[in-house]
C-alpha cells in the first residue's frame, strides 16, 4: 500500500503542477490519465493471480503552441499493462510526437498523426485509450486548400504497432470539393453538396513465401484501395453515401484469397426540433485492410481502415452486455432510429415533455457462392463470388430497443429502456458452437434531486435469456454532492445461471471526486469477464477482483 | 497562389498516383518437386501396436517469466511419462520473452512464434505458464476461455487426447548433411479414417540446451538451460496441404532445409504435425532428433 501511495504521488503531483503558461507568447497545455488496478485472485469468477499484484496504464499529452506552430508529444507507460490489454503494450516511451505548421489554407505535420479520409472506409487512424488501440501514422501529412471549397490532403508513413512501428509503408491522398464554396452561383443555395475521393496504398515486402494448395502464391506487395463519397444537405434532410474498393489483398484474415474487396455505406436523415429520423445501411465484403497482411485478425492492431458498427451504443450495463463487433470479411447491416419529443403540457408529454427514442439494428452475413476448383488457372483462389445485393442467411445481430426519457417533476426524472436482442455468440465472440443468445432486457434509471447540491440516482436492470449464463439482475445506487463528489454501490447478479454454484454477485463500490479539470475515481469490487466495444472495435475484458484507481487531468 | 501550395498539391498528387499490383490467374506457381539432392528413403512397415495418438503441446514461455521454470520441470516429467506420444515445443513470445536489462537482454522470440501465439491467444494473453494443446479450444477449465491451458490442466488434457484412436500416423526420417549444414526431411502421412476437411503438414525446428539467463521465481539464473526452444517453422507457419484426407491414403513429403549458423545441429529436433487447414486444430504429430 505504501508503494501505491508513492506511485500515486509521483504520477499525479508532477504533471498536475504543470499549468498553462505563456512562454514568449507560446502556450503549453495537455492532459494526463493514469489507470491503476490492484488484483486479487478469485478463482470463482476466473480472476487469475497476477504476480506483480498491480497493473498500470498511464499517458500524458504535452502540447506547445505558438502562433501557427504546434509541437506535442505523448508519454506512455505500462508497468505492467492492465489485464485485458495486449502484452505488447509494455514498458515506457514517447511513442507519439509531432510538429505541425498551420496557416489559413496550408498545414504540414511531421511525426505522428491521426487522420481520416471520408467516413474511414479505406483509411482512418485514431486512438482509443479504453481499447488500448492506436494506429497512428508516423511520417508526413500535408493539407492544403488551393481554392475555396477544395481541400486536398496527403499522407506518407508507417503505422504504429504497440510501442513500435510497422515496416510497411502507407501512402494516400484525399480530395474534397464543397460546391457551395467553390461555385459563386451556389453560395446562397439551400442545398449543400460535397464530393470527395480518396486513395490509400500499402507497400509490404513479401518476406517468406505463402503456400496454398501446393502453390507458392504471387503475393502483391502494393495493395491499394479507392473510395468516392457524396453528401447532400437540403434543409432538414441530410443524405450521404460512400463506396470503397480494394484490389486483391490476400491476407491471413481472408485465408489468402485474391478476391477484390468492396464496402458501401449510405445514410439518410431528417431532423427538426422535436423530431429526428435516420436510416443507414452498409455492405462489407472482404474489407479487412491492415498494414501487415499476416496480422492476426483477432488482434486490434495495424488496421488501416475503420468499418463502423451500425448499432446503438448502449450505456447501461446489461443492455451493453452483448456488444456487436464489425465483421470485416463480410456483413450487411441496417439501422433505423427515430427520436421524438412529445411537447410539454400535452397528454403524452406531461408537464415537462417526454422524449422517445426507437432504434432498430440488424446485421447479417453476405452470401458466398463457391468457385469450383480449377487446377489449371486456380480460379478458386479468388475465394468466392458474392452478389452485391444478396443478404446472407446467417443472422449476426438484431436489436430492437425503445427508450423513454421523462421528467416527472422539478426533482424527479427517469429513463426507461426496453431491448430485445439476438446475438450470434459463435461468430461475434469466436466461440465455436455457441448457440444464439436471445434476450429481453429492461432498465429503469431514476434520479431524485434532493436539493441544489445533492441528488440520488438508482438503476434497476434485468436481462432475461435462456442462453449463455442465463438471467442477470443489476442494481445501482449513486449519491452525488454537486459539483465534486459521487458515491455509488452496484451489484450485478447472475441470478439465472443454471449452475447454482455459479450464481455470483459482482459488486462494486466507488467514489469519484471532480474538481474543475481534475478527476479521481476509486473503486473496489469484482468485474465480470466480457467485451468492451467502441464503434464495432472490441477488446476482451478479463474477470478481475480488486481496487481500481483512475486519475485524470487537463492543464 | 503561394508557391508552397503548389508544392503541396504536387506532393499530394504524387501520392495519388500510387502503385497497386493486380495479380492475375494462376496466382502463383506450383511448389517445386522433390529436391534432387535428397535420396529416396524407405519407411518401415507400420506396427499397428505402436500406432497411437501423439499430442502436440506448445508451451508459451519467456526468459522473464518467473513461474515458467516450474512448467519446464513439469514438461520434462510429462515427456518421461508419455515418451514418443508427446511432442513439445517452447515458443518464446509475449512480454515475458522480450529482452530487457542484462543479463535478460537476449531474444529467443521469432516471427513465426509470435504469429502462432498472436493467432491462438487472440486478444487475451493469460498469465504464464500456459500452453496450446493440439490447438484445441479449452474444454477442461471453463474459466480459461480460449485456446490455452494452464499448467494444472496439461496432464488432464493430454490424457483425454491419448484416449482417442489416431485418425492418421506420421513417420519421419531426417538425413543431415554436415558439409552443407542442411538436412532432408522425409515425412510419410498415413490415414486410418476419412477426415472431413483439408489437411496441412507443418514442420518446426526446435533446439535444446540453449544457455542463457532466466527468471526463476524472482531470482535470475544466468546459466539456465533452455530446452525445446522453438526456432522456426520450416514451411509456411500454418502448414502446406498434403492432398489426402481419406482412409488408407498415404502421402510422402520431402523437403530440404538449410540450418542457420546459430543452431547447433546435435541439439536440434524436428517436430512435424498435420492439422486442419481451416480450424488449425492438430490431428497428429511426431518428433525426432535431427541427428540420432
Amino acid at each position: 500500500m505504501k508503494n501505491l501511495y508513492k506511485l500515486l504521488l509521483a504520477v499525479v503531483i508532477l504533471p498536475a503542477n504543470l499549468i498553462a503558461q505563456n512562454v514568449q507568447q507560446g502556450q503549453v497545455h495537455g492532459n494526463f490519465q493514469t489507470d491503476i488496478q490492484y488484483y486479487q485472485e478469485d478463482e470463482d469468477i476466473g480472476a487469475t493471480e497476477v504476480p506483480a499484484k498491480l497493473g498500470m496504464n498511464s499517458f500524458a499529452n504535452i502540447i506547445y503552441t505558438n502562433g501557427n506552430f504546434e509541437a506535442g508529444m505523448r508519454f506512455e507507460t505500462y508497468q505492467n499493462a492492465l489485464k485485458g490489454y495486449d502484452g505488447r503494450l509494455d514498458g515506457t516511451g514517447l511513442p507519439h510526437k509531432y510538429a505541425k505548421y498551420t496557416d489559413d489554407d496550408f498545414s504540414v505535420t511531421v511525426g505522428d498523426f491521426y487522420e481520416q479520409f471520408g467516413n474511414g472506409l479505406i483509411f482512418r487512424s485514431y486512438e482509443d485509450w479504453s481499447l488500448g488501440f492506436d494506429n497512428a501514422v508516423r511520417g508526413i501529412r500535408v493539407k492544403t486548400k488551393p481554392f475555396d471549397g477544395v481541400t486536398i490532403k496527403g499522407i506518407y508513413g508507417n503505422q504504429r504497432y504497440f510501442m513500435e512501428f510497422n515496416e510497411s509503408i502507407v501512402r494516400g491522398a484525399d480530395g474534397e470539393i464543397s460546391l457551395n464554396e467553390l461555385l459563386p452561383s451556389m453560395e446562397e443555395a439551400k442545398t449543400k453538396i460535397m464530393f470527395g475521393g480518396s486513395v490509400i496504398s500499402r507497400f509490404q515486402e513479401l518476406g517468406e513465401n505463402i503456400i496454398k494448395d501446393s502453390i507458392i502464391l504471387d503475393i502483391p506487395e502494393n495493395v491499394s484501395a479507392f473510395s468516392g463519397r457524396m453528401n447532400i444537405i437540403h434543409g432538414k434532410i441530410n443524405v450521404l453515401g460512400e463506396y470503397a474498393y480494394k484490389i486483391n489483398d490476400p491476407n491471413l484474415s481472408n485465408n489468402y484469397i485474391f478476391k477484390d474487396g468492396q464496402a458501401a455505406f449510405v445514410s439518410a436523415g431528417y431532423s427538426q426540433k422535436g423530431l429526428g429520423f435516420s436510416v443507414s445501411a452498409k455492405r462489407i465484403d472482404n474489407f479487412d485492410f491492415r498494414s501487415d497482411r499476416n496480422a492476426s485478425p483477432i488482434v486490434n492492431a495495424l488496421n488501416l481502415n475503420y468499418l463502423p458498427a451500425l448499432t446503438k451504443m448502449h450505456h447501461y450495463t446489461l443492455t451493453a452486455m452483448y456488444p456487436y463487433a464489425t465483421q470485416p470479411n463480410g456483413e450487411m447491416a441496417l439501422q433505423a432510429e427515430l427520436i421524438y419529443k412529445f411537447d410539454k403540457k400535452t397528454a403524452l408529454g406531461g408537464k415537462y415533455g417526454t422524449t422517445v427514442n426507437v432504434n432498430y439494428s440488424r446485421a447479417n452475413t453476405i452470401k458466398h457462392e463457391g468457385i469450383a476448383v480449377d487446377s489449371v488457372n486456380n480460379a478458386h483462389f479468388e475465394g468466392y463470388n458474392s452478389d452485391f445485393f444478396a443478404i446472407g442467411d446467417t443472422l449476426l445481430y438484431e436489436d430492437i430497443n425503445i427508450q423513454i426519457k421523462k421528467k416527472f417533476s422539478k426533482k424527479l426524472k427517469g429513463v426507461f429502456t426496453y431491448m430485445n436482442l439476438a446475438y450470434n455468440q459463435d461468430i461475434i465472440e469466436g466461440h465455436p458452437g455457441a448457440p444464439m443468445v436471445y434476450a429481453n432486457i429492461g432498465a429503469v434509471d431514476m434520479t431524485y434531486k434532493i436539493n441544489t447540491k445533492n441528488a440520488i440516482r438508482g438503476e434497476a436492470q434485468y436481462l432475461s435469456t435462456k442462453s449463455d449464463e442465463g438471467d442477470w439482475a443489476y442494481g445501482l445506487i449513486e449519491y452525488s454532492v454537486a459539483p465534486k463528489w459521487f458515491f455509488s454501490v452496484m451489484d450485478q447478479y447472475n441470478i439465472g445461471n443454471e449452475d447454482k454454484d455459479r450464481r455470483f454477485h459482482y459488486y462494486t463500490g466507488s467514489v469519484v471526486f471532480v474538481k474543475n479539470a481534475h478527476r479521481v475515481a476509486l473503486s473496489y469490487g469484482k468485474q465480470r469477464r466480457g467485451l468492451l466495444c467502441v464503434g464495432g472495435v472490441c477488446r476482451e475484458v478479463p474477470a478481475s477482483n480488486g481496487i481500481t484507481l483512475t486519475v485524470s487531468s487537463r492543464f | 497562389m503561394k508557391k508552397y501550395r503548389l508544392i503541396a498539391i504536387f506532393f499530394v498528387g504524387l501520392l495519388a498516383i500510387t502503385a497497386c499490383d493486380k495479380v492475375e490467374a494462376p496466382y502463383g506457381e506450383k511448389i517445386p518437386p522433390i529436391p534432387a539432392e535428397c535420396e529416396q528413403v524407405t519407411f518401415s512397415e507400420l506396427n499397428m501396436d505402436s500406432v497411437k495418438k501423439v499430442v502436440l503441446l506448445e508451451e508459451v514461455t519467456g526468459i522473464k517469466c518467473p513461474n515458467c521454470p516450474i512448467a519446464h520441470e513439469r514438461l520434462h516429467e510429462l515427456e518421461e511419462l508419455y515418451g514418443y506420444q508427446l511432442a513439445v515445443t517452447g515458443i518464446h513470445a509475449s512480454a515475458n520473452a522480450a529482452p530487457s536489462n542484462p543479463p535478460l537482454d537476449y531474444d529467443l522470440r521469432t516471427d513465426d512464434g509470435n504469429e502462432i501465439s498472436d493467432y491462438l491467444f487472440g486478444q487475451t494473453i493469460p498469465f504464464a505458464p500456459t500452453a496450446f494443446i493440439q490447438r484445441q479450444y479449452n474444454d477442461i477449465n471453463i474459466l480459461d476461455d480460449g485456446y490455452f491451458y494452464n499448467l494444472n490442466d496439461w496432464q488432464t488434457k493430454i490424457d483425454q487426447l491419448l484416449q482417442q484412436s489416431p485418425e492418421a500416423f506420421l513417420q519421419m526420417i531426417n538425413v543431415y548433411d554436415s558439409v552443407e549444414n542442411s538436412f532432408c526431411c522425409h515425412v510419410k502421412t498415413t490415414m486410418f479414417e476419412d477426415y472431413n476437411g483439408d489437411i496441412n503438414l507443418s514442420i518446426y525446428l526446435v533446439e535444446d540446451s540453449i544457455i542463457g539467463a532466466q527468471d526463476v521465481e524472482g531470482d535470475i539464473v544466468e546459466d539456465y538451460v533452455h530446452m525445446r526452444v522453438f526456432r522456426k517453422s520450416l514451411l509456411n507457419v500454418w502448414g502446406v496441404p498434403i492432398g489426402i484426407n481419406l482412409d488408407e491414403e498415404s502421402a510422402e513429403s520431402v523437403y530440404k532445409f538449410d540450418l542457420e549458423d546459430a543452431w547447433i545441429p546435435k541439439n536440434c529436433s524436428v517436430v512435424a504435425f498435420i492439422s486442419d487447414s481451416e480450424t488449425r486444430e492438430v490431428i497428429q504429430a511426431t518428433s525426432e532428433h535431427l541427428i540420432k
